[in-house]
């Protein structure tokens, strides 16, 4: 089974740390949702993983392999990054067409039929610059390369961005497929999170440059609850339990708890349990919470 | 929700036909052998554009004011070809690293290899131009022609100097923004300007120009020759190091 892993990883710009000493692991078959907030290093995490930028310090290695620089260990990455139409530096000036066919020039499993039928399912026009598409026609192309590229671990940085929300389900099923019939691996950041919830097998959690929880999602939710009702009621049934993000109004209060193996949220209190969607346990997780 | 495992003992079930490195000395020519054919074809038709221009003009460079004909018109076009490769070279020089260096590193080629594909490319049209003009002018009899083929040497070398230094150029802007645009500016200035003065300074007389440049030492040209493919190697030397942690940030 291949991994792609990264140990006491940190990245910098100048003053500011994006990443802090950062530890992950990355196995083969899965569907992996990178979710934090703007600012968390997401982007930043991807590219320093797919030797797109250098670390600060720590390592990357694919199966052992450094990825830097190691056409070995690229050979099996894929990183589709967005396209910035605001910055330079970029793929703006090339037509679409130009795009795709250095990306076949270039990604070793490169399947062209798979593009080909991409660029139609989308109505893409390949002759148009990248520069004059929309956003959403940009994140397209982003998709069509990622998926085309066959790359057993395949990032895609927000490539929903854009799109329609037939597109997006366009998006999710043609993933899904894929994903059943070759068993690549995904790393999809999103904002749109509960479109892709049940799509990503495991979620990481970045926050502030520091992975705040990675797990199976379904696991997560099952042991995610949000605890509402009077304050008296609502501290009493969440004494002892891991709580996240109090609200208050008045003197209600809810909280959302994510439970241990083992624990469950004690029965007798006139309190209101629901459980929660991963949106919710990221706002949690990630939010800010409400003046006491 | 896909289940655990799952996909894992599937692995990568489905593989798609044939198989090479990504970043394999193939993906490299391709890709920069299609670059060196555009660049060569913009070179060439920029200069048959310049030839017929200046013709029809009437201008001190063209046949018509030597009083040759269609002989003269074509032992002059290497230098219009030369003229045409200074510009074009240096501006895809520059856009290799504006426009490419990031797409190619963002598909897994390494930075290394994409300033050597560049270099290579501009090398590569360098040879060919100036294959074109050997080509050109040992085929033509008129005297323009057998003087011109003498002058090989320092057109490669112009040429050469040219790609060094742009490719450099090309480096410095992609790392240190938009500096290197203005170095190229002033760079095509001081060209311009160079030009200007010696045209100037002959009496717009391209005639006497072209003697003098015909009269140019077969060891000047060497050392211009040598400065080029110095410039050249160091320049791209230069770029690769400078560009090795360049960070892509599309």
């Amino acid at each position: 089974m291949s991994k792609l892993v990264c140990k006491g990883l940190e990245k910098s710009y100048g003053k500011k740390e994006v990443l802090h000493n950062l530890d992950l692991e990355l196995e083969s078959g899965k569907i992996y949702g990178l979710i934090g907030r703007n600012g968390a290093g997401k982007t930043t995490l991807l590219s320093v993983l797919t030797a797109q930028s250098p670390a600060t310090a720590g390592t990357v290695v694919f199966n052992g392999k450094p990825v830097w620089e190691n056409r070995e260990a690229l050979e099996h990455i894929c990183f589709s990054r967005e396209l910035n139409q605001m910055m330079g530096n970029s793929a703006n000036p090339l037509k679409v067409k130009e795009y795709l066919r250095i990306a076949s020039t270039y990604f070793v499993h490169w399947d062209k039929e798979m593009a080909g039928r991409l660029v139609e399912k989308f109505h893409l026009d390949v002759n148009k610059r990248i520069s004059k598409l929309s956003k959403g026609m940009t994140s397209m192309v982003t998709i069509i390369v990622a998926l085309a590229s066959k790359a057993e671990f395949t990032f895609l940085d927000e490539p929903v961005a854009g799109l329609d929300v037939v597109a997006r389900e366009q998006f999710y099923r043609i993933l899904l497929e894929e994903y059943t019939e070759t068993g690549r691996t995904f790393v999809i950041s999103t904002h749109i999170i509960e479109e892709a919830a049940d799509v990503l097998e495991e979620v990481i959690i970045l926050d502030q440059g520091k992975i705040l929880l990675k797990e199976n999602t379904q696991e997560l939710l099952e042991r995610s609850y949000h605890i509402s009702g009077h304050e008296e009621a609502v501290d009493r049934a969440a004494a002892g339990l891991e709580v996240h993000h109090q609200e208050r109004l008045g003197r209600s209060k809810g909280v959302t708890v994510l439970l241990k193996p083992g624990q469950t949220i004690p029965a007798g209190y006139d309190v209101s349990v629901q459980k929660l969607n991963l949106q919710k346990v990221f706002v949690a997780l990630c939010g800010e919470e409400d003046a006491e | 929700m896909i289940k655990d495992g799952f996909a894992a003992a599937s692995g990568l079930r489905k593989e798609s036909g044939r198989q090479r490195p990504g970043d394999s000395l193939g993906s490299h020519v391709r890709m920069w052998g299609r670059y060196a054919g555009e660049s060569l074809a913009a070179s060439l038709g920029a200069s048959v554009v310049l030839l017929l221009f200046y013709g029809v003009l009437g201008s001190s460079f063209s046949a018509k004011s030597l009083g040759g004909g269609m002989l003269t018109s074509l032992a002059l076009y290497p230098y219009y070809l030369t003229l045409a490769a200074v510009f074009v070279q240096a501006i895809v020089s520059v856009n290799a690293f504006q426009v490419y260096f990031s797409v190619l590193v963002s598909m897994n080629a390494s930075r290394r290899s994409v300033v050597l594909g560049a270099a290579a490319s501009q090398g590569a049209c360098t040879l060919l131009v100036a294959g074109i003009s050997v080509l050109i002018w040992r085929w033509n009899p008129s005297d323009i022609a057998v003087d011109g083929i003498k002058l090989i040497p320092l057109l490669a070398g112009l040429l050469l100097f040219t790609t060094g230094f742009t490719i450099v150029l090309g480096a410095v802007s992609l790392r240190w923004g938009k500096i290197g645009t203005i170095i190229l500016v002033l760079f095509f200035m001081f060209w311009g300007a160079g030009a200007g003065i010696l045209y100037a300074m002959n009496g717009a007389d391209a005639g006497m120009m072209l003697a003098q440049v015909q009269d140019i030492s077969q060891t000047v040209q060497a050392a211009v020759l040598g400065a080029g493919l110095i410039l050249f190697l160091l320049g791209t030397c230069f770029s690769v190091a400078v560009v090795r942690k360049m960070e892509i940030r599309r």
